[in-house]
């Protein structure tokens, strides 16, 4: 039986990574745009983590948990559904006054009434998917992106901006991001108490008629020998195999080959053609899916129990699902960025402020989105990081900040892309450094990120992209 | 316990609280380093004593390094000299960089170190943390005099005395030839002694003064009159003058009329709560009613009481403290006048109606102590040149390093010392707690103190001290009001309290950032006038600055 190994932990790192980068995206676009170092940052991952517990186990809330105390009911429904309308018309509401009600920044909505109704149909629809999903996780973690959104608004509106607007240096900053993170965490802490909570997770979900089990640990088991190599995916509860391909060597070594070549070549030509990154990500996309294919069509099977190495990564679909869903919003930033009006905006606003307000860039509306999305961000970030631990405490959020700087200071502060690779580093650092340093447990991995944090500054202090935006 | 006793330890945590603000204050107030991890040298500092005070590790629950049995000054003193190390050391990678780097560091730092102690068993017993700590002098506590001969007694008290007196008359030394000054003709001429230092000029009158009041010490045990009461009781008698001679000082320019409405007001403020104390879950509603209606009356009648701004909050802290203290006592206890008399003799530990010195009171008077040498430490760095260094570098360190200034190593500097104090207030935390593990070294510790420095006044080592005073009045009068909640609401009340901390916070930053005695600005650096010429102390109210120990520095 093959035993976990480093592959194991870099599965792990990636899982961590992509959990700090959506933290770590928030606090480097509110670092770098609204220059608060927001130490509270933490806090917001917390309170959204708190806030799918209104979704997923309302009884156990306080006040709420009145309505929610048999289960699954018209009155939490509704509730739930009001909440999720008045949260994003909230947010509507603050981003941009009286006429984000009114318009969507879409075209074609932007006009009064149409844009009022599309409103209250995108409202009207989230609140049907918190609602309706109830009490799904992930109908959860919609309800705390809302929440957390909101209340990134509110901060940037009734406490940073304030201070802005006083010329506050920095540092006086960072200390009124210390007073808030206080405030949020111990006003979470009286309303739900200082006890350990977490999700009641379904385990199992039915896809296209079959129950899969979601939250249970599957093992990929991995051999490698002189004759070829496979894979076998074992269940952790009956140690059973589920499924199992192997491939002869020859396979191996042709669907390799050709995968090198045509992604190289791919390569090139975008750089010949001038394609943009999107057109190579794209084709590179294909390409690797044609190839597993390609390599499911040449396998023999069933593969072989023995060989000279092989390892065993420890996987399940909640893990899976936990970095689609962080890559699928890192995509959706990436667009957002790239592509919209207000990503534009934000850019400028982050290369040099004074110039883009001289632009007409209004810098109000970039400073409310931004922390907006920063909120959004966190709140989906620390209802997975709940999903994964699975222990949430008030503490949830403020154990991984040191992580999130590191990551932001590792990508070089001010590069949102940065902040993303950083991310990996360190959760890459944080899950392969306990696995490789001897006679260090689990209970180290913040003190590595911090190991990184720190070798960063006495070596490479602007950070891996420090200057580049 | 007699709410004497509380007092006396909320003075030692007051005491705690006032060096890691002094230490802090100097690396952040003075040259704006921006410390958010200062309960890491805190930690060193408590360990660090602890571990060189402890004797060496034996027995199965007991593991750790070092045992090796030293004396607590010598400890103190080595641990106070690690964190200092620690926090140079820790700075020189991130000082050069930009200030939010050093921050995030100094956080990391603190956290790492937290999670160091707790979890590696050989170091320093790990998650149980460490215990049996021996206090110095600790077998010699409660001093009793009961027969008047024990000469190891004897001996303990006159130096208490000395060092008191020693103390005392140092803080005094300045005031009396200014004729301003009631207070000090008040409490010179109630206890005599502190008056030699006046008269007599330099050390030689502080130490004449100190062993004049030791002499006569001797002499009342001598004498076979039990002494603790004498003078551990003339001695409260004094502390309560001082504390009324000040707040004479300092809000002299408020009528009767303005007291009686503080007293009517903070009364108020205190009968809000009382059907939180007497009907249970219902009094929270009604309590909640009765503050709402407090604030709004005390909002809009603030102006013609005369209690509008941080002064007229003081007048209602005085009240309060003072009804707190004496009325609360007054009122629930059987014996008032008996309560009333030991509450005012503080500094005295009553065992029915005998008086004995208890360790506590001497542990204050020691933190005390040490508080006022560091204060006077501290004073004189940033009064120094290198002192204006630190400042000019807060303010532009451009300007330092065109002047030829080599930054980096005033920085440094600084956060050795300041850290250094950090070390000292940690060794008298492990031998305040005698047992301490590692949750007492939370992140939030540094937010506690930096909220101290700020409350208190930033670059303002007299606010800061103050600030620690404030902190705590307002940490106990919380946990007062937190108790009278029903037993079910305690957890929720006590998050809450935190919230309202961290809310207070961001309130005093926005709208008084300077804090309750701003920085004072430095008027002139040519003409050093010591002394206590009047000339700039013109308007009658100083705010508490214009002291001659700043001399040429005059109050903002």
């Amino acid at each position: 039986m093959p035993s976990t190994e480093l592959l194991n932990a870099v599965v792990n790192g990636v899982t961590t990574g992509s959990i700090i980068a959506l933290g770590a995206i928030g606090l480097a676009l509110v670092y770098s745009i609204a220059e608060v170092p927001n130490f509270a940052h933490g806090e917001l991952l917390t309170f959204g983590a708190y806030s799918a517990f209104l979704v997923n186990t309302p009884a156990a809330v306080p006040v709420f948990g009145v309505w929610a105390e048999s289960g699954h009911t018209v009155a939490t429904g509704s509730t739930l559904f009001l909440l999720t309308f008045s949260l994003y018309m909230g947010s509507r509401f603050l981003l941009t006054g009286r006429e984000g009600l009114t318009s969507l920044p879409i075209r074609g909505l932007r006009d009064g009434s149409v844009g009022l109704v599309a409103n209250i149909v995108l409202a009207a629809f989230l609140g049907v998917v918190v609602a309706y999903g109830a009490p799904s996780v992930w109908s959860g973690m919609l309800l705390a992106a809302l929440s957390v959104g909101l209340l990134g608004l509110f901060l940037e509106i009734l406490v940073f901006s304030k201070f802005r607007e006083k010329g506050t240096d920095l540092a006086t900053t960072l200390i009124v991001a210390l007073g808030v993170a206080f405030f949020l965490r111990f006003s979470l802490q009286g309303v739900f108490g200082g006890g350990t909570r977490s999700y009641a997770v379904a385990d199992t979900v039915e896809v296209g008629g079959f129950e899969t089990s979601i939250a249970k640990t599957k093992f990929v088991d991995m051999y490698l020998s002189r004759k070829g190599g496979g894979f076998e995916l074992v269940s952790s509860a009956t140690g059973s195999t589920l499924w199992s391909v192997g491939f002869g060597i020859a396979a191996v070594v042709l669907v390799v080959g050709v995968a090198v070549l045509l992604l190289g070549s791919a390569y090139v030509l975008s750089k010949r053609r001038g394609y943009g990154r999107g057109t190579w990500t794209i084709s590179t996309i294909g390409i690797l899916g044609a190839l597993v294919v390609a390599a499911l069509f040449f396998s023999t099977g069933t593969s072989t129990r023995e060989g000279f190495y092989s390892t065993r990564i420890r996987l399940s679909v909640l893990r899976i699902l936990i970095v689609t869903v962080a890559l699928s919003m890192m995509a959706l930033l990436y667009y957002i960025l790239s592509y919209t009006r207000l990503g534009k905006a934000m850019r400028a606003a982050s290369d040099n402020l004074e110039l883009a307000q001289v632009a007409g860039i209004d810098t109000r509306y970039v400073m409310r989105a931004t922390w907006l999305i920063a909120g959004v961000y966190a709140g989906v970030g620390g209802v997975l990081l709940g999903v994964l631990i699975p222990s949430v405490t008030v503490t949830l959020g403020f154990d991984l900040l040191l992580p999130m700087f590191a990551a932001v200071i590792l990508g070089g502060v001010g590069s949102i892309y940065g902040a993303i690779l950083g991310s990996y580093l360190v959760g890459l650092t944080m899950d392969v450094g306990v696995y490789l340093i001897p006679g260090i447990g689990p209970e180290y991995r913040v003190a590595l990120a911090f190991a990184v944090l720190f070798l960063v500054l006495l070596v490479k202090p602007e950070g891996i992209r420090g200057g580049v935006t | 316990m007699a709410i004497s006793s509380s007092l006396v330890s909320l003075g030692i945590l007051v005491g705690i609280y006032g060096l890691l603000a002094l230490g802090l204050n100097l690396k952040y107030g003075y040259t704006g380093l921006i410390e958010i991890g200062h309960v890491a040298f805190f930690l060193i500092g408590a360990y660090g004593t602890a571990l060189l005070m402890l004797p060496p590790a034996k027995g199965e629950y007991a593991s750790y390094v070092l045992g090796l049995g030293l004396p607590f000054p010598v400890a103190l003193a080595a641990a106070a000299v690690a964190a200092g190390i620690l926090g140079g050391l820790v700075s020189l990678p991130a000082i050069r960089l930009r200030d939010d780097y050093l921050a995030i560091v100094l956080l990391g730092l603190s956290i790492i170190l937290q999670f160091v102690v707790r979890n590696e068993e050989w170091l320093a017993n790990g998650a149980n943390g460490l215990h049996g700590i021996t206090r110095p002098l600790g077998n010699l506590f409660p001093l009793t005099f009961s027969g008047g001969t024990a000469t190891g007694e004897q001996v303990v008290f006159v130096a208490i005395i000395f060092f008191v007196w020693l103390t005392v008359s140092y803080l005094n030394r300045h005031h009396l030839p200014d004729g301003r000054y009631v207070r000090i003709g008040l409490v010179t001429s109630s206890l005599g002694f502190g008056y030699l230092s006046t008269v007599i000029d330099g050390w030689k009158g502080l130490l004449t003064s100190a062993v004049s009041a030791s002499v006569a010490a001797y002499g009342v045990a001598a004498a076979g009159v039990n002494p603790v009461l004498i003078f551990m009781g003339a001695f409260s008698i004094y502390t309560w003058i001082y504390v009324l001679a000040s707040i004479r000082d300092r809000y002299g320019d408020r009528g009767v009329k303005n007291w009686l409405y503080g007293a009517v007001s903070s009364a108020a403020l205190i009968l809000c709560f009382l059907p939180l104390a007497e009907l249970g879950p219902t009094g929270v509603p009604v309590t909640a009613v009765c503050l709402g209606i407090y604030i709004y009356l005390f909002l809009k009648f603030r102006g013609h009481l005369g209690l509008s701004g941080i002064r007229g909050l003081g007048v209602i802290g005085v009240w309060v403290f003072l009804l707190r203290y004496f009325g609360v006592e007054f009122v629930t206890s059987n014996t008032p006048a008996v309560t009333t008399a030991k509450n005012l003799l503080w500094m005295v530990k009553f065992d029915g109606f005998h008086a004995l010195l208890g360790y506590q009171r001497f542990l204050f008077l020691a933190i005390t102590g040490t508080v006022a040498v560091c204060y006077i430490w501290m004073e004189r760095t940033v009064n120094s040149p290198f002192g204006r260094v630190l400042r000019s570098i807060r303010e532009d360190e451009r300007v330092s390093m065109a002047l030829g200034k080599n930054v980096f190593s005033y920085k440094v500097e600084s956060m050795v010392l300041g850290s250094s104090l950090a070390g000292i207030a940690g060794g008298f935390f492990a031998i305040y707690m005698r047992a301490f593990s590692y949750g007492s070294f939370g992140s939030q510790v540094t937010f506690f103190v930096l909220l101290v420095v700020v409350l208190g006044g930033t670059a303002n080592n007299r606010g800061v001290l103050l600030g620690a005073v404030i902190y705590w009045g307002f940490e106990r009068a919380s946990q007062d009001i937190a108790s009278l909640f029903p037993a079910a609401f305690s957890s929720q009340v006590a998050s809450f309290r935190r919230a309202a901390i961290g809310l207070l916070f961001i309130f005093v930053l926005y709208y008084r950032p300077e804090g309750v005695l701003p920085e004072r600005r430095i008027r002139n650096l040519g003409g050093r006038s010591h002394g206590t010429d009047g000339s700039n102390q013109t308007s009658g109210r100083t705010g508490g600055g214009g002291r001659a120990t700043e001399g040429g520095v005059e109050s903002d």
